[in-house]
């Protein structure tokens, strides 16, 4: 199989649009529970998919990001990054990835421990 | 077994065991502050966590916000320099949209002043910020805060209408403002909803400013120096007039005085009446004085004023400059705002966030700036009660008086009582027992006044009349050499506040009898009888915190904290200039000339060149004349660049150690630093330059009887050494002025990413900016009255907005840095402020 043909076959990653959607407009409700609330929801819907851990993680990741590009748009998300940051003891801007980081944990933690729960549900019901 | 495409027997329990640590860990930090670290979670959300700050950093180009008390629209427009000019059409609508502004950029500001200043900050930081908090209760300042609110609810309805509307003013905005805007600091602390603003809090923040800068108790120096020297020698070396006059109030000398007398030589300790002093007054003893003491930290207040009258004007009109010196601080003390209302007010200056007035500024007639005058208010009085642990009378003239008494409780983050004080007033003030002793103060800046009345009042003065009857019955404290020009030309300065009349015309150096009112103040100076001046014939006025009035001429005393350089300095460069234009008036607010090291440099040189003719024991002749062939190149301007600063700095600093070693606490060089039970000001160092002889140059840990000429030579060679060990090689750029000197602005929680330090500035001893550690020019101004406009420049080191993603948040330091001003734009309705000029809209309606 070459190359192209395996890409050609990668499925659609669902369960991480639909993830990072759910956070882009869940935050602004409910805040960061967001992140835990819309990875369990992805997980469980597409439980079976092998890459579902990952997908979400990086959905979360980018519904995040993609909120911290609306936060930049009006220009100071790096001076806010340097001093609030440096108040975590986060300096040089390290509080960008720090967030990111925070929210990809918490999305692949939570979406291991779901599938591996609707696996073993699963497998009884079985 | 195999669902869809997983094969489940491939999930390792490891990754699950791995993702369960982790999802507990990340929900705990997530959830949970953690002592001092807040809750990640709502921390780091981009929707409302500390990003969304980004989001509000910047003023939006057009906002409108309710304030339902309003009497009718107010408009506010902010100008690049983000200063917000408040068009309004009554003077309460006015104050609450100053409220509103003030609240918007400085919400966190205004709160942490108010729990610092009520002594509850315990409630942030729990117990260990329980000293502070017991220093400003056992000080009075709440109790006092409080009678002077019921006093002006009682007695001065405008006033009290007044602190109403601006505090209805910054509720507004609390009650307006979004989750998104809460400040950064407040989410830092965990803390998510901020408590509603009250007129009191106003008069809280005049009693910490009167704590600030009139906490003076000169009795204590005197003291603790006469413990280790005597009562004759500690009064000489804590005079009670400065030896350098060059007075406030003119005393038609064409050059400073000095009144150099012989010091009393060093006796024998006075280990009764000194140690009793100090053991009574040891906690009163400021915490700012006590560090000082110890070699760390010294307070430099160093605000000047002065103002020049049309004739030695370039401009042929009034000009006027002042640059209060404080405790710098990110955000700054001062904001900048406008506030006009046609035909009654217009007034352009900075106010303390809190305050509902301007305290600095212009109207379209006159000009004002303080300096602190650093009188002694402030007296002890021992007292009989009746109890020695709960006591319930003190006695006074025969009788048993009821004493008042108040239970303070300081709580805890989380409401718990940590401590409960139980404190007592006599007739005088506060009362406290220390070391055994019962002592009550007196102190003017606890006493009721209405120093709100005083502000609104001369921000509508039209000359400086007007301004002096306006300031008169109402300022108290602390007290300030108050510095006016009107457009009509006039210029005058007058010391103003309440100045105790002390029985028999006593000084405040004496622990006086309570149990006799004959012991009581008599009264006040007269406004009359205060040190002042007006349109002199010198053509100028100028004050920086020296004795404000020459003491031949003076009936009265008035004690205090004095520095004469300074003034010594402005009135030099005054002289010496018979047209001064706008320009020059700013570049001497950073003068690099010292009249300081004008004084002593020739002392080193000249004890150097005295030495280099005989060898003298224990002295390199070779490194002394080094050091002073080093010292003889230096202009005696502490510049940025200059390289050769550093060495007086460090001789004059090893002269202060070598000379006062009679005043060293024992074993006070172990850890490197010298430290002294108190140190004599400058002044009498200089003093003591002029008498080769005293006993006072002998350093009496060596058998050898030094001579003036060996300590100062010992000393320049000593910072020659010095020098090299830290900076390296003289001729490098080691030594330069700018790497050596910093400014440290630090944020109110003293978070260095919130904070500017190492900052390079020009100035050093004895400068007009001596702009050293966490000291500096906390505002600059510049004001051309002239007949038909008044022009003002200005700037101050930090930004209008408390918010650290802003760029309001410290935009203006680097001018600061650099001694530059800015030109203050003054429109005098909303089109004079041009669409260039206008970089945000505000409208405050009573309703939506």
């Amino acid at each position: 199989m070459t190359p192209s043909r395996r890409r050609q076959r990668r499925p659609l990653p669902l369960a991480g649009v639909v993830c990072g959607a759910l956070v882009v407009l869940g935050a602004w409700l409910i805040g960061w529970w967001i992140i835990p609330a819309a990875a369990l929801i992805a997980s469980v819907i597409w439980w079976d998919r092998p890459a579902v851990t990952l997908e979400v993680m990086w959905g979360a990741v980018g519904g995040w990001a993609v909120l911290l590009i609306i936060d930049s748009l009006h220009g100071r998300s790096w001076a806010l990054a340097r001093a609030a940051g440096g108040a975590l003891f986060l300096p040089w801007g390290l509080l960008f990835p720090a967030t990111l980081l925070f929210a990809a944990g918490l999305a692949w933690s939570v979406a291991t421990l779901a599938q591996a729960a609707c696996a073993r549900i699963s497998a009884r019901r079985a | 077994m195999k669902v869809g495409k997983l094969k489940i027997g491939k999930i390792k329990g490891g990754r699950q065991v791995g993702a369960a640590v982790l999802f507990v860990t990340l929900m705990a930090v997530g959830a949970l502050s953690m002592g001092r670290v807040p809750a990640l979670g709502p921390l780091l959300d981009p929707a409302h966590g500390v990003w969304a700050l980004a989001r509000t950093a910047e003023l939006p180009n057009d906002a409108s916000a309710v304030v339902s008390t309003l009497g009718s629209t107010v408009e506010v427009r902010y100008d690049r320099r983000g200063v917000p000019h408040i068009f309004a059409t009554r003077d309460d609508d006015a104050y609450r949209a100053l409220g509103y502004v003030v609240a918007r950029d400085r919400l966190f500001q205004l709160w942490l002043q108010t729990m610092a200043s009520s002594g509850r900050l315990t409630e942030i930081a729990g117990a260990q910020a329980l000293p502070l908090d017991r220093e400003m209760r056992r000080l009075a300042i709440p109790w006092s805060a409080e009678r002077k609110l019921a006093l002006v609810d009682s007695t001065a309805p405008e006033t009290a209408r007044l602190a109403r509307a601006y505090s209805d003013g910054v509720n507004a905005y609390i009650a307006h403002m979004s989750r998104d805007e809460l400040p950064l600091e407040f989410r830092l602390l965990g803390i998510k909803t901020v408590a509603r603003w009250e007129p009191l809090n106003s008069l809280l923040l005049f009693n910490r400013m009167g704590w600030t800068l009139a906490y003076i108790v000169p009795e204590l120096d005197r003291a603790l120096a006469a413990s280790r020297v005597g009562v004759a020698a500690a009064a000489s070396l804590f005079p009670d007039n400065s030896p350098i006059q060059e007075p406030i109030q003119p005393n038609g000398r064409k050059a400073p005085r000095f009144d150099f007398a012989r010091l009393t030589p060093a006796g024998a300790a006075d280990s009764i009446g000194s140690q009793t002093l100090i053991a009574a007054l040891g906690d009163f003893m400021p915490a700012s004085a006590a560090a000082a003491a110890e070699g760390k930290e010294h307070r430099t207040f160093a605000s000047n004023n002065w103002a020049v009258a049309p004739r030695r004007s370039a401009t042929g009109e009034a000009l006027l400059a002042g640059d209060p010196h404080l405790e710098l601080t990110l955000p700054s003390i001062w904001y900048e705002a406008q506030l006009v209302v046609p035909g009654s007010l217009d007034v352009y200056g900075v106010t303390i966030p809190g305050l509902p007035a301007v305290i600095l500024g212009f109207n379209r007639d006159i000009a004002w700036t303080f300096t602190n005058t650093g009188a002694d208010v402030l007296d002890f009085y021992t007292e009989r009660v009746d109890a020695d642990s709960h006591p319930s009378r003190y006695f006074v003239d025969g009788k048993w008086v009821p004493l008042e008494q108040r239970i303070e409780r300081y709580r805890g983050p989380d409401g718990d009582v940590l401590a409960v004080d139980t404190l007592y007033f006599t007739h005088r003030g506060p009362l406290r027992r220390e070391n055994g002793h019962w002592l009550s103060m007196r102190w003017t800046v606890l006493e009721p006044s209405n120093e709100t009345e005083g502000f609104r009042l001369a921000a509508k003065a039209r000359d400086v009349d007007e301004f002096q009857r306006a300031m008169g019955p109402y300022y108290r404290s602390p007290a300030q050499n108050m510095l006016v020009a009107d457009r009509h030309g006039s210029i005058a300065i007058r010391s103003t506040g309440r100045f105790p009349v002390r029985p028999s015309g006593g000084s405040g150096f004496d622990i006086r009898d309570g149990t006799t009112a004959a012991s009581d103040w008599r009264g006040y100076l007269p406004p009359e009888f205060a040190p002042q001046a007006r349109d002199p014939e010198q053509g100028y006025l100028a004050s920086a915190n020296q004795q404000p009035i020459d003491p031949r001429v003076a009936p009265y005393w008035l004690g205090g904290e004095y520095e004469a350089w300074r003034a010594v300095r402005i009135n030099e460069l005054l002289r010496a200039d018979s047209a001064v234009t706008v320009d020059q008036m700013r570049r001497f607010q950073t003068d690099p000339g010292s009249a300081l090291a004008d004084l002593f440099v020739p002392y080193f040189l000249n004890a150097a060149r005295a030495l280099a003719a005989h060898h003298s024991a224990g002295i390199d002749s070779a490194k002394l004349a080094e050091s002073a062939r080093l010292l003889g190149q230096w202009d005696r301007r502490y510049t940025r660049e200059n390289t050769r600063a550093i060495l007086f700095d460090l001789a004059y600093g090893e002269l202060v150690n070598r000379t006062w070693d009679e005043l060293e606490l024992p074993g006070a060089r172990a850890g490197g630093r010298v430290r002294r039970v108190v140190t004599p000001s400058s002044e009498v160092l200089a003093e003591l330059l002029a008498d080769s002889t005293s006993e006072w140059w002998d350093d009496r840990r060596t058998a050898h009887r030094e001579t003036r000429d060996e300590i100062l030579a010992s000393s320049l060679v000593a910072a020659l050494d010095s020098a090299r060990s830290r900076y390296g090689d003289p001729n490098k750029k080691g030594w330069t002025w700018s790497r050596v000197r910093h400014t440290n602005i630090w944020h109110s929680l003293h978070l260095p990413s919130l904070s500017a330090l190492d900052l390079p500035i020009q100035g050093g001893r004895g400068t007009l900016s001596p702009g050293s550690g966490i000291f500096g020019a906390s505002w600059r101004m510049v004001v051309d009255a002239g007949e038909n406009e008044i022009k003002a420049w200005g700037t101050y080191p930090g930004g209008q907005s408390g918010n650290p993603a802003s760029s309001r948040y410290k935009n203006h330091l680097q001018e600061w840095i650099d001694g530059e001003l800015e030109p203050l734009v003054v429109p005098k309705w909303i089109p004079e402020l041009g669409a260039k000029e206008t970089a945000s809209r505000l409208t405050l309606r009573s309703r939506e």
